[in-house]
């Protein structure tokens, strides 16, 4: 009978949980000031006139009191594109694990609910899908469709949907397997009863951690197939986009590629303490 | 063992008509005309034309995908379109750069990780744990590229010490690549280390090894550790294929001469039988690497051993 | 001279010990400190222990048993264990102040233990003989091929053939693997061995056949034994003296007669009292009625007062102390103050 009422773990328990872990805190608190920024710099800056309208005058001006990050070669403010490129690397990371999320999880508690030759056939292609590198796949599917945020969006998603089909079956069938599933459907509670009532929310915990370690993975992702040329297309303010742009530059105009690069890095890592944080919460059993 | 190893190879079959068709067909519909590209500025359309229809261009995608297969099962990966050299020759003369990086970086990786992933769990909630878990964190949340161009700014640009690009200067080449891919897996690594080991620390066999009077430090290395390697060695031989094909915008960052910047040069010049070239045989070579890793395992687990032995 | 050399090297002797007591606890106090609670586990307990005897320590799950053994041995983590104690005594040498060198010569060599759940106490990736060759490495110095060769002849001692050393613990069934763990522990011919329950988690066919193999190589080997347990059943078979534990605290100690024929403290009538009776099987089960109390409460009174039908009012105030009943019979309950008071099983 071993964690039988994970599911009767109340929100405020899992709030004290993760209040605990201090780094997690930290990394919610910038993460939200992170999530002000992208939505006051959408307001705040005019696309054209900040962000992407050229000022030959003000070309590679190194950081100052006006520019506070400096200006890029075409002289348009660093500070103002990295904090209007904010939403792109958050809603890149977010939309693509919801897509992965929602894929993954469908295919997975299918093949786990129905069983039989449908699931062996789901899972096997499943592997197969598994061993081929997600990166080319990525790669192939942006160049193919063109380099847009949407395509970066999609492809990133799919080429993680084995991943979660994959544990999501896996957890739905321990969750299944449990004795006090077992029990409920011993009392006569339907198939479908038993798997909204008490597999699913059981199964959720695993879900969302490892959708929040994926959002982290997707951003510095993202960046990297911009930075390649095969992501979001300048002169959008994405980071990795930003990092191209200013790549030419480097070995005189180094701040040019390191504003960009912390703002991915402290973007990342403050996800990486909140999922660290939810592990820990969801699942006290995985606390070290 | 030998035949869980050809069960393992027969699902390669499988796998690379998978791979082949999903790059081929992806392929076929990129922007981009290879004919165009082929055959240069001043042609006429109806020499194009021609031109492709010669290439066989114009039959439907299932003919086409049909005859690049049976070159594939003949050994034929076909010409690249741009510059028209053999696509398997070309692949294989790129390879060794990339494995000799990725043998390099995951060398790294382990020195790196596993004694500090040890001494995280041994001193569990001391300052010394503090510190290695957070520089973990912070390592896995360093972009590799961004990590790549800050390396080659302070160590190359401003200080001398490495080659800014390229593979030419030997072992010094190979350091800047081999740090900046193995920072995320070693971080990686090392939290695995810590709460794996962490995992074994607190088993009921761990006592009976204490009650024997066995030493700390030996129950810890040759218990403890040795039961903590399954997982270890499963992170880090996936670590290690990963390299093999993640290793693409490192490479680029570094114009390293390996298998990634072939892969982007090809999809970037529109060279589709180069591009899915490149795709199969990559995940052709990810999947046997990770085979090898596979039967690995059996020398750290009696139980897998078993199991493959059929016992 | 070859071969007097190994002999001599091979053939153990129990280890020379000339005092009454192989075993002299004073004042045992175990807690563990977490960030949420600290749990009181053993809260001053005396434990002796004479040559070659056998004492078992009864009491639920929760008790203090196992924190207490593993405190013989030093083997309480800490954090987040702090033990205190006037003295551990093993074999006249004082655990508390032993460095972790001269410890890990006393493990294993001079006293031992086997654990409750075979299944899980054997290392899964080395072979069993691999395992008890471990200790004939630590302590009597063989190298390993010799150590091997020494395992095997311990296997065939606990009624494994000797071929079977090369097997993994996934290989052998729970009752096989307790065999193992047992031949692991007397490997080295300790004066003490600490057994917590080690037939617990067996089949009952398998436990008496377990617990014979320990009688006989305890007799052979003159070991002087721990049993810890909750089967009473075990005790009457096995031991000559017997601690019951409740909440940390020794409640009653005495000879197996003292404790079986002449119970005292209401605790071990209720444990009597709770087991099926075989010769009416239409009698009720009499269970102790309530739950073990929580370990994070420091009590003022007697721990078991709210559980027990004889409480006075005293009981939840006062601390009960240690009352001598006989030479080798105690019991620590208050109501023994009145000179009138008995209990209900000692009436029968």
């Amino acid at each position: 009978m071993k964690k039988s009422h994970k599911k009767t773990r109340n929100k405020s328990l899992i709030w004290r949980q993760f209040k605990k872990n201090k780094g997690a805190v930290i990394g919610l608190v910038v993460f939200c000031v992170i999530v002000v920024i992208a939505i006051v710099s959408v307001i705040v800056f005019d696309f054209e006139a900040d962000i992407t309208a050229v000022k030959a005058a003000d070309r590679l001006l190194p950081p100052s009191k006006e520019h506070w990050f400096g200006t890029d070669n075409l002289g348009r403010d660093v500070f103002a594109r990295v904090c209007y490129g904010a939403q792109y690397s958050l809603l890149i990371g977010v939309v693509s694990v919801i897509i992965s999320v929602v894929f993954g999880s469908l295919v997975g508690a299918f093949a786990a609910f129905v069983g039989g030759w449908i699931e062996t056939v789901i899972m096997r292609l499943i592997e197969l899908l598994l061993m081929i590198p997600g990166i080319l796949l990525v790669i192939m599917i942006v160049y193919t469709f063109g380099a847009s945020i949407p395509n970066l969006m999609l492809a990133l998603g799919l080429s993680t949907v084995p991943h979660f089909a994959r544990n999501a079956r896996a957890s739905v069938l321990t969750v299944r397997n449990n004795e006090y599933i077992e029990a409920s459907r011993a009392l006569g509670a339907s198939e479908l009863r038993v798997l909204f009532k008490h597999v699913l929310p059981n199964a959720i915990s695993p879900i969302l951690v490892q959708a929040t370690s994926r959002i982290s993975g997707c951003i510095i992702s993202a960046a990297g197939y911009s930075f390649l040329g095969l992501g979001v297309p300048s002169p959008l303010p994405e980071w990795g986009a930003m990092l191209s742009d200013g790549r030419p530059f480097i070995y005189n105009y180094p701040y040019l590629e390191i504003f960009p690069g912390l703002a991915i890095m402290i973007t990342v890592l403050a996800i990486n303490q909140i999922g660290d944080g939810l592990r820990d919460a969801l699942d006290p059993k995985l606390k070290r | 063992m030998l035949k869980y190893i050809f069960k393992r190879i027969l699902i390669l079959i499988p796998l690379i008509f998978l791979v082949s068709f999903i790059v081929f067909a992806l392929m076929d519909n990129a922007p981009g005309d290879p004919v165009r590209t082929l055959v240069g500025e001043n042609m006429t359309e109806e020499q194009i034309e021609q031109k492709r229809e010669e290439l066989g261009f114009n039959d439907p995608l299932l003919v086409r995908y049909g005859r690049y297969m049976k070159g594939i099962f003949r050994g034929d990966f076909g010409k690249s379109i741009y510059g028209n050299k053999d696509v398997l020759k070309e692949y294989l003369f790129r390879l060794p750069y990339t494995v000799k990086l990725a043998l390099l970086s995951i060398f790294f990786t382990l020195i790196i990780s596993i004694p500090t992933g040890i001494i995280a769990a041994v001193k569990q909630n001391t300052w010394i744990d503090a510190i290695f878990s957070a520089g973990a964190i912070m390592g896995l949340s360093i972009p590799g590229f961004w990590l790549g161009l800050m390396l080659v700014l302070i160590f190359s640009v401003k200080l001398g010490w490495f080659p800014v690009y390229g593979a030419d200067e030997g072992l010094k080449s190979y350091i800047l690549p081999a740090i900046t891919l193995g920072v995320a897996n070693a971080s990686l690594l090392t939290r695995m280390t810590r709460s794996s080991l962490l995992d074994t620390i607190r088993q009921d066999y761990l006592k009976t090894v204490r009650a024997k009077g066995l030493s700390e430090r030996k129950t810890i290395l040759n218990h403890a550790f040795r039961n903590a390697l399954i997982p270890i060695a499963t992170i880090a031989g996936s670590q290690f294929s990963g390299l093999l094909s993640g290793s693409i915008i490192v490479e680029n960052v570094f114009s390293w001469p390996g298998i990634g910047t072939l892969t982007v040069t090809a999809i970037r010049t529109h060279d589709i039988t180069l591009a899915t070239g490149c795709a199969v045989l990559t995940t052709m070579f990810t999947a046997v690497t990770l085979l090898i890793v596979d039967v690995l395992y059996a020398f750290i687990d009696p139980r897998i051993k078993a199991q493959y032995t059929g016992k | 001279m070859e071969i007097f050399k190994r002999k001599k090297k091979t053939v153990q002797q129990p280890k020379a010990f000339e005092g009454e007591y192989v075993l002299d606890v004073e004042d045992l106090k175990i807690r563990y400190e977490t960030d949420d609670a600290v749990v009181y586990a053993v809260n001053g307990i005396d434990l002796k222990l004479k040559r070659k005897q056998t004492l078992g320590l009864v009491g639920e799950t929760g008790a203090g048993k196992t924190s207490t053994v593993l405190a013989l041995l030093k083997l309480i983590p800490t954090p987040p264990g702090v033990v205190e104690a006037k003295k551990i005594l093993v074999n006249g040498k004082d655990v508390m102040a032993l460095s972790d060198k001269q410890l890990q010569q006393i493990r294993g060599n001079e006293i031992a233990m086997v654990f409750q759940d075979p299944m899980t106490s054997l290392d899964p990736v080395y072979t069993v003989g691999e395992q008890i060759a471990e200790s004939y490495m630590i302590h009597d110095k063989l190298s390993k091929k010799e150590a091997l060769e020494e395992a095997k002849k311990m296997l065939e001692i606990v009624g494994i053939p000797a071929e079977r050393s090369g097997e993994f613990p996934y290989q052998f069934s729970g009752g096989m693997k307790q065999r193992v763990v047992i031949a692991i522990a007397l490997a080295c011919r300790p004066n003490i061995l600490i057994a917590d329950e080690p037939t617990t988690a067996l089949d009952v066919t398998i436990q008496l056949q377990v617990l014979e193999l320990m009688k006989q190589l305890n007799e052979k080997y003159q070991t002087s034994t721990i049993m810890i347990t909750h089967d009473l059943g075990i005790v009457a078979e096995t031991c000559d003296e017997v601690a019951v534990m409740y909440a940390g605290q020794i409640v009653e100690k005495g000879t197996l007669e003292d404790v079986f024929e002449n119970t005292k403290h209401p605790y071990t009538e209720g444990l009597f009292n709770s087991l099926p009776n075989m010769n009416d099987r239409n009698s009720k089960l009499n269970p102790i009625k309530g739950l073990i109390p929580d370990p994070t409460i420091v009590f003022t009174g007697c721990p078991f007062a709210e559980r027990c039908r004889y409480a006075k009012e005293k009981c939840f105030k006062q601390k009960p102390t240690v009352k001598h009943l006989s030479e080798s019979h105690q019991v620590k309950c208050l109501r023994y103050d009145e000179a009138d008071f008995k209990i209900e099983r000692s009436l029968k």
